[in-house]
């Protein structure tokens, strides 16, 4: 029987679709009787989506209440050095 | 049809600064950093212009290039801190679990319903500041994987990391990022912890 830390790894490997077959059924047994482990991986996949909106900006105001912005001063001196 | 800002580049970054410093911060998460890597951005897309062949449009075009900095400069964050990690406890799971393979800290359920965060601008805020507590060993790995999908074997060129070590780095960073947001967001745990 696998632990659990034998199977921490292997959570994050399917999550990612990358864990072998066989050892996939190890982690399954695992999940099936540990309340814990399988909090985790659950926990975890919320994670993954949270990060995947937050990366291409579809969360409302993911950087704070103020949406950050280029500073006036910092594109006027941009513009400066792209007219050298 | 050719982009008319072609013309005079000083539009790009009128019509595409914000959007693409936005981009760097949430990557970055630096912003004097993000501000260099946008600025760079535009010099190299100004250098490189007679090569915008105006198939795509010019914010994807200058994304491609802000992208390929982003990376770099991970990459190279990531590599001065690689270096001094040889024998460091970030590439073990170890710390986490006692004698028996049992964690030290057993997982706690999250009330609600957890979706329910996504419409919260405070939780966006919360992941933001959880994602800059996390380890700058292991927040680059987790950043190139996370935010920009790069394949295991690319992060690990980029790293000059194994294998072994990538899943390592990961899974720790995603438990770090869950308890921060377990304890600072859904309540659990000791306040005041990271």
């Amino acid at each position: 029987m696998l632990s659990c830390k034998d199977t921490a790894v292997l959570i994050s490997q399917e999550l990612d679709g990358e864990l072998p077959f066989r050892m996939w059924l190890g982690l399954r047994m695992h999940l099936m009787m540990c309340r814990s482990c399988a909090r985790v991986k659950g926990q975890l996949l919320f994670l993954k989506e949270a990060l995947r909106r937050f990366g291409r900006g579809e969360a409302p105001n993911s950087l704070g209440a103020k949406r950050p912005a280029l500073s006036v001063e910092l594109r006027e001196k941009i513009k400066r050095r792209m007219r050298q | 049809m050719m982009d008319s800002h072609l013309t005079n580049p000083e539009h790009w970054v009128d019509e595409h600064g914000d959007c693409l410093y936005r981009y760097a911060l949430r990557r970055l998460r630096n912003r004097p950093v993000a501000e260099d890597v946008v600025q760079e951005t535009f010099l190299a897309a100004l250098r490189s212009r007679h090569t915008f062949s105006g198939q795509s449009s010019a914010r994807t075009w200058l994304f491609g290039i802000l992208k390929h900095k982003i990376v770099d400069q991970l990459r190279k964050a990531g590599r001065e801190t690689a270096v001094s990690n040889v024998h460091s406890a970030e590439v073990t799971l170890d710390d986490l679990f006692d004698e028996r393979g049992r964690p030290k800290e057993l997982g706690k359920a999250w009330p609600g319903n957890p979706r329910d965060a996504f419409e919260s601008a405070q939780f966006w805020e919360c992941l933001y500041e959880c994602l800059n507590k996390l380890p700058s060993r292991l927040s680059t790995a987790f950043t190139l994987r996370e935010l920009d999908g790069l394949e295991r074997d690319e992060i690990c060129k980029v790293l000059d990391i194994t294998a072994t070590n990538y899943w390592v780095m990961l899974h720790r960073a995603r438990l770090a990022l869950r308890k921060c947001i377990g304890t600072n967001w859904f309540g659990l745990g000791t306040k005041g912890q990271a």
